[in-house]
């Protein structure tokens, strides 16, 4: 898959959060699922990234944080080039990935002890993190939520308290790899009034189109070579 | 009970453990028996559960204590069909099925019954491995997913007409599920630990409770165990 597309906000200065220069990646060598890939997200910018099912979508947010390494280009987050494991412990800080399977993304037995993973990771004290997990569980409406077991909730519900882990790092970008799925419409209405009130940059990916017509600056569209 | 701290109440479980097993005398284990009812009590245990979680380990002892008085030599007890049980045999069935029950229902009493943070932050104020205590807290949460995956397996199975038969049709799909299973959750430990790296972890759980110092409550619980511990010791040795 090949695209792409400077930014029409700064025009290409040095202003991105995080740019890919010539990304390639496979899977299975000599299958490559992307190459060639430039992007660029800019500040407070929310970009559609659309694609068809296995184009590489999650692929690509999956490089941004540096779970998955590419096989050739560069990435760049938060004006610096970052190559190894070490580099990407601050981008998963300041840019939070949320999941496409919200399953994978909990794994501690109860609510807030998930949402309080990040900031405890980040060096707050117990309380402070506490502070925290609860404020984002109050920015997605499941105030009250703290103390159910994580993985008896609702498919709607793990998809908000997934949201809320990674609003409570307080990070300056929102990797969203498809929000909407598996919400009925009164919450994906609220979560599209909670995206807009946030004020940070955002790649979103889904196939909502209503969803995105709402919120997006920008659109990138993955095409096949 | 529910005040204790954690370290305290992992090192009572154990003690009780080994004071327990040591133990031969039934009078004394009877004591022990009641003393975990007593422990149970205080930490507020569901009864019914309870009960239910000592009758699945007694299903496993049950053989034992049913064979044990008709194969241990001794004393004659009572006998019917050319089968004849020894006094010896009982007594000795009775006591392992005490000391299995009461050191089962005091560790579910001390250890079981904290919240799983309370048990990870003991077992590291008491020098545990901090690998062996991340094994500990994940097994505790991903058990459970394990069971789920399985039973939505199986249901996937069931919902396309799968009855299980003796054939090798059966055998084969129950081959598939094991195999899947395993693939599954292989995979989800993968998808895991990236969303953990996600949110900044560097290979070691962040400590949850500061290392609290020992209350007054603590040493009040800690002097009584050590005092009954010494009771039963002085009864059986001394
Ligand atoms: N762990 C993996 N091992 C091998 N191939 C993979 C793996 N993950 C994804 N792929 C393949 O890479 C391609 C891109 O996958 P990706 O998940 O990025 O697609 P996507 O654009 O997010 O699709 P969707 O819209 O369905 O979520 C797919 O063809 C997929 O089969
Ligand atoms: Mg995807």
């Amino acid at each position: 898959m090949v695209v792409f597309l400077g930014c029409a906000v700064c025009g290409g200065v040095a202003m991105g959060l995080i740019k890919l220069t010539a990304v390639s990646f496979s899977y299975i060598p000599d299958k490559p699922v992307i190459s060639g890939l430039d992007f660029e997200l800019c500040n407070a910018e929310r970009i559609a990234l659309s694609g068809a099912n296995g184009a590489g979508k999650s692929t690509i947010l999956k490089i941004m944080v540096g779970l998955l390494q590419p096989d050739g280009g560069v990435v760049e987050a938060f004006g610096r080039v970052r190559t190894k494991e070490r580099d990407f412990y601050e981008v998963r800080s300041r840019a939070g990935l949320l999941f496409q399977d919200a399953d994978d993304q909990l794994f501690s037995p109860t609510v807030i002890e998930d949402v309080r993973f990040g900031p405890l990771n980040q060096g707050l004290s117990q309380t402070n993190a506490d502070i925290k997990a609860h404020q984002a569980l109050q920015i997605v409406g499941l105030s009250g939520f703290e103390d159910r077991v994580a993985h008896k909730l609702s498919g709607g519900e793990k998809r908000l308290v997934a949201l809320a882990t990674v609003l409570a790092m307080e990070p300056e970008v929102l990797l969203l790899d498809e929000p909407t799925a598996g919400l009925d419409n009164k919450t994906m209405a609220r979560l599209v009034g909670i995206l807009e009130d946030l004020p940070q940059a955002m790649v979103i990916i889904s196939h909502d189109q209503n969803f995105l017509k709402k919120l997006v600056t920008r659109r990138v569209n993955l095409v096949p070579t | 009970m529910k005040g204790v701290d954690g370290r305290v109440r992992i090192i009572a479980a154990v003690l009780f453990a080994v004071v327990t097993t040591a133990c031969s005398r039934l009078d004394i284990l009877t004591a022990i028996m009641f003393s975990a009812v007593l422990l149970a009590w205080f930490a507020r245990l569901p009864v019914v559960e309870t009960i239910k979680k000592l009758l699945s380990m007694d299903g496993f002892i049950l053989i034992l204590i049913a064979t044990l008085p008709f194969t241990t030599t001794g004393t004659h007890w009572f006998g019917f069909s050319g089968f004849t049980a020894s006094v010896e045999g009982g007594q000795l069935a009775m006591e392992i099925f005490l000391t299995a029950n009461a050191c089962m229902l005091s560790f579910l009493a001390l250890v079981a019954a904290m919240p799983h943070p309370a048990i990870a932050s003991g077992l590291r104020g008491l020098g545990c491995s901090k690998n062996l205590i991340q094994i500990l807290l994940l097994t505790i949460r991903y058990i459970e997913t394990l069971r789920l995956e399985y039973q939505r397996l199986r249901t996937a199975m069931q919902a396309r007409g799968f009855q299980p038969r003796n054939n090798l049709h059966t055998w084969r799909s129950y081959g598939y599920l094991a195999g899947m299973l395993i693939v599954r959750s292989l995979d989800r430990a993968d998808r895991v630990l990236a969303a953990m790296k996600c949110r900044g972890f560097r290979g070691s759980f962040p400590t949850v409770a500061e290392d609290a110092k020992l209350t007054k409550a603590d040493y009040v619980f800690l002097w009584w165990f050590f005092l009954a511990v010494l009771f039963v010791v002085v009864w059986q040795w001394g």
